[in-house]
């Protein structure tokens, strides 16, 4: 974006910037500001095992262009690991690198380094309730969600939780985590209270539940992605399983394939239309309508993703090509109804988005 | 989830005259044996073979195949840390395409083709030769880029010694070993037990860590114990049995890069190796036999996520050969190799298992006075009820001066799957069971002159060679499979250069030799095509200072390393960099009584580099031990 017309635009807007890599915020405070990394999407590239050439793409979604390794470009050393994924809090972004063991922290509209969380063994995901704590699913000890002070870097309590930990949802004090397995396969969501930070319930899922979302009638979803015919229980269909989180039961549950095994979901911004799609060996997105969830049968855009992304800001939606595991990867992008607006190139193995938009408010 | 497919990857590394002391009588008669039992020594014709004098593998007994080949050859090396996996490879190879032939027996990894020379103590073998380039007609499968040939040569009339090392090194290494031998007229026999270990927790600056503390490399210490013992009978004036036991068992922690904290992984490697052979001399015909066992236990273990990960194979090897002398010009060697491999891995579905039988046989010819030698030889195999494609070979040796000689070779090459290409299952993986050898024809020239001036002997070698590898296997995602694929072409070629400077000024030798390659090896196929090979540098070079004066030896090694590119696409490196060592080495004799020292400082000038992207390495660091030996 050119600097005259930010000019012209800061006389008569004021720009509140929403981040979110899963759900709209709240109470998002009002930052003008058109830095580096403003407007736009995130790809995350795990990079390859045991290489530490993990790494951020930004596509900047003003004009489509695409800066690779901003972690390397801003702060001259590698990110990490097995990059797994990210997740913008405010103006800082937390950035959890799988096979690092820990979590770097950078100010998400420069990408300069803030400090680094350690002892995180295997971790996965990040989410924070926008209190004084972070959480974040690591597989280490035999499955934990960690406690982190956000103020001082530092973990302060561990939660056991299930096996190979994965996404996590926060509703109403509570803290929503998919169990998806890893080594030993787990079909467990387990349910922490914020306020004690203590574990209150495990419900019963489909096998390998990956990441939930929540729909209009402020019901969690939970994709199961199933297990392959290798896991020590044998080849399990996948799921899409509907929770109540008040009472903390299942709802609903809507077999998927025997064969396929997809590890992402998305839903759109009326919350009524699931996508699902995305892992090793699921072919094309599908569309699960929440008001008549049915097994789909079709899929509204093919091809073969590592991972996929819906934004939660036009329901873009993003699809990881890793190509050959070994260089620098495709992500697809599509419109809700599966026209293709465009394709990127990321780095090594790319498998999510994370998005930070601006949403600008004229000021009377 | 990438992590868990990845960790296949993991599990998926001028001849020397023969020593022989003894008798006078004996020492002709071994000399004979030796070369019958050796067909390098007799069918290599064409190749250039580096063999390690026997004073340099001496200076490294407190030390081991990596570090000598990486001081004294031209072999590429990569390593992943101090205490890590290392692999080797040669012009421009992959590393699972150079065999390393321990007694006659090819020590490549059925499961993965892998064989890690930092796990081989140099206080077992006395002989070390490396051919450059391939003989898949003379080694079979993984003799593409060369081979490393390492061999136990036991002394007669030697009678009782003794032999105690202690060594201690930087980073809390010690090491320790026990040699009992004995020399007698018809039995030579040697028992060998040693143990080493090593924190490896040297202090670097982690430049891939907020705010770029000073740290020391965690989760990199080893221990390393092993017994060997080694027989030679002599049976009759024409008859020799040799066998050589090997029992080692390795703990080493995987050194994590620096961008990975709190790594825990760790391997446990353990194994069982026997060879035996039976040579019959003859004046026409000689006869040998070579019987071979291997068994592997490898277990990998990251605590953190609770796996455990057993892959165990073995190997039944039996090889018949016979050596025909048609008459003085006219040599035949032909035989029959047998070779059974079974694995058992978490990730296979049954026991696995594959015979290969191969017949080969080599025609030597000397003409002109003995001055060209000409050897062709072919080999075929067959792999369960496969019948392969014949591996021919056709290699001239010409010295029409007495100060040159002209070699060259041109071969056929090839490497098997692995069992891990054939038959892995599991974490959206699969093994493909269709795969064929990667296999390509390999050609090169030579040129060596050699003086034998008094004070000052300069010798001068240069080799040209190339060589096309097609069916490369590759692991890629095919119908959402992670699965192997005969996909990649590869063109290496290039040339080695080394000059050789001694002078003999009474009772001092010294010298610098130089030496250089320039090898580009590239991709010829895919997106890529053209571009060079990650991790194979395109130029080498070596510098070599010693002087020898009585029994003590000081060397000077100098290493340059070329960029390396860690991607496909060549676009980004690792830079360039250079590393000094140095090694001292002699002994101080009192009656009968030997007290040998060893010195060697590596990274003397405190480089800092990375050899693979993002490992740390050591600055300056020490070994030093005392060798006692008794006799």
């Amino acid at each position: 974006m050119k600097k005259a017309s930010i000019s012209t635009l800061i006389a008569v807007l004021s720009v509140l910037f929403i981040s979110s890599c899963k759900e709209l915020e709240k109470d998002v405070p009002f930052v003008p500001s058109f830095d580096k990394y403003e407007a736009g999407a995130f790809f995350i590239n795990e990079g390859n095992f045991q290489h530490g050439n993990g790494s951020i793409t930004y596509l900047n979604t003003t004009d489509y262009s695409v800066k690779n390794d901003i972690f390397q470009l801003e702060n001259n050393r590698s990110l990490g690991d097995v990059v797994q994924s990210m997740k913008i809090v405010y103006n800082t972004a937390y950035i959890c690198v799988n096979n690092s063991n820990k979590i770097e922290v950078v100010n998400s509209k420069s990408f300069e380094e803030l400090g680094t969380v350690y002892n995180l063994p295997s971790v996965r995901y990040f989410d924070t309730d926008y209190s004084d704590y972070g959480y974040a699913t690591c597989w280490g000890n035999g499955g934990q969600v960690k406690v982190i002070n956000l103020s001082t870097l530092e973990v302060i309590d561990s939660i056991m939780v299930g096996n190979g930990p994965e996404g996590m949802f926060i509703w109403e004090q509570k803290l929503f985590v998919a169990n998806g397995g890893n080594t030993i396969a787990d079909n467990t969501v387990s349910v922490i209270s914020l306020q004690t930070k203590e574990l209150i319930a495990t419900i019963p899922v489909g096998y390998s539940p990956k990441h939930f979302v929540i729909d209009v009638d402020s019901k969690l979803w939970v994709i199961c992605a199933g297990t392959g015919n290798w896991s020590n229980v044998g080849e399990q269909e996948s799921q899409l399983i509907q929770i109540d989180p008040v009472n903390l039961e299942v709802i609903n549950t809507v077999p998927l394939f025997n064969h396929m095994h997809p590890e992402n979901i998305g839903i759109d911004r009326t919350q009524t239309v699931i996508i699902i799609g995305g892992g090793f060996d699921t072919d094309g997105l599908y569309k699960v309508f929440t008001s008549h969830p049915e097994t789909p049968t079709e899929a509204f855009i093919n091809g073969s993703f590592y991972g996929m992304s819906i934004s939660p800001f036009n329901d873009e939606i993003y699809a990881a090509d890793a190509k050959d595991y070994s260089n620098n990867g495709l992500m697809n992008r599509y419109s809700f109804n599966g026209d293709k607006l465009g394709e990127y190139e990321t780095g090594i193995i790319p498998n999510s988005v994370c998005f930070r938009w601006p949403v600008m408010i004229t000021i009377l | 989830m990438i992590k868990q497919l990845y960790l296949f990857v993991l599990l998926l590394s001028l001849s020397f005259p023969i020593m022989a002391e003894g008798l006078k009588d004996t020492t002709i008669f071994l000399n004979e044996v030796n070369i019958n039992s050796n067909i390098t020594h007799n069918f290599s014709s064409g190749n250039k073979i580096q063999s390690l004098p026997k004073r340099t593998i001496e200076a490294y007994q407190n030390s081991n195949l990596l570090n000598i080949l990486s001081d004294h050859s031209m072999v590429n090396i990569k390593s992943y840390g101090v205490s890590g996996l290392s692999n080797i490879s040669l012009r421009g190879s992959q590393t699972n395409q150079t065999a390393v032939v321990w007694n006659g027996i090819n020590l490549q990894d059925p499961l993965n083709g892998s064989v890690n020379p930092s796990l081989f103590p140099l206080g077992l073998i006395d002989e070390i030769k490396i051919q450059y380039g391939g003989s898949g007609a003379l080694y079979g499968s993984g003799a593409v880029g060369g081979v490393i040939m390492m061999n136990k040569n036991l002394d007669f009339n030697t009678g009782f010694g003794i032999d105690v090392l202690l060594g201690t090194g930087s980073f809390s290494n010690y090491q320790g070993q026990i040699k009992i031998r004995y020399g007698g007229t018809k039995y030579s026999g040697s028992l060998i037990y040693y143990h080493s270990q090593g924190e490896n927790d040297f202090p670097y600056v982690n430049t891939q860590a907020f705010g770029h503390p000073e740290k020391k490399q965690e989760n990199a210490s080893n221990n390393i114990d092993g017994i060997s013992q080694d027989n030679s009978f002599i049976l009759n004036k024409n008859q020799k049995i040799n066998t050589h036991l090997w029992y080692q068992k390795s703990h080493r922690e995987i050194a994590p890069n620096m961008t990975i904290f709190n790594a825990h992984q760790f391997q446990n490697d353990e194994a069982l190796r026997f060879s035996g052979d039976w040579i019959k001399y003859g004046e026409k015909t000689s006869l040998m036999a070579r019987i071979g066992l291997i068994h592997s236990i490898l277990d990998y273990n990251d605590p953190g996520i609770d796996l455990q990960s057993t892959h165990q194979s073995t190997s039944i090897i039996a090889q018949f050969e016979s050596n025909i002398q048609l008459n003085k010009l006219h040599l035949i060697n032909w035989g029959v190799n047998n070779r059974f491999d079974m694995g058992q891995s978490d990730n296979y579905p049954d026991h696995t298992q594959r015979n290969t039988l191969a017949f080969f046989l080599s025609y030597k010819l000397q003409l002109l006075k003995k001055k060209l030698h000409i050897v062709a030889s072919i080999r075929e195999e067959l792999i369960e009820n496969n019948l392969g494609s014949p591996t021919p070979s056709l290699g001239i040796d010409y010295n029409p001066l007495s100060y040159l000689s002209i070699k060259s070779k041109v071969s056929r090459n090839y490497r098997s799957p692995t069992f891990n290409d054939l038959y892995w299952q599991g974490g959206f993986a699969h093994g493909n069971a269709d795969l064929l050898p990667e296999s390509g024809w390999s050609q090169e020239i030579g040129m060596d002159i050699k003086t034998n001036w008094k004070t000052f002997q300069p010798a001068f070698q240069v080799t040209a060679f190339n060589s096309h590898i097609n069916n490369l296997i590759v692991w890629t995602p095919t119908d959402n499979i992670w699965s192997p694929m005969n996909q990649k072409e590869v063109w290496s070629r290039g040339v080695e250069v080394q000059q050789l400077n001694e002078f003999y000024l009474k009772s001092i030798n010294t010298g610098l030799n130089l030496y250089y390659t320039y090898n580009p090896s590239t991709l010829e196929s895919g997106n890529n095509s053209g571009k060079q090979l990650i991790y194979q540098p395109i130029n080498q070079i070596k510098a070599k200072y010693f002087i020898n004066y009585q029994s003590w030896t000081l060397n000077i090694i100098y290493q340059w390393f070329d960029e390396r590119f860690i991607t496909d696409n060549n676009s980004k490196s690792l830079n360039s960099y250079k590393l000094i060592n140095l090694g001292i080495y002699g002994d101080i004799p009192i009656k009968k009584h030997l007290f040998v020292f060893h010195l060697r400082v590596n990274n003397i000038f405190n480089e800092v580099y990375q050899s693979v992207e993002n490992y740390a390495y050591p600055l300056r660091n020490f070994q030093f031990s005392i060798q006692y030996k008794f006799n």
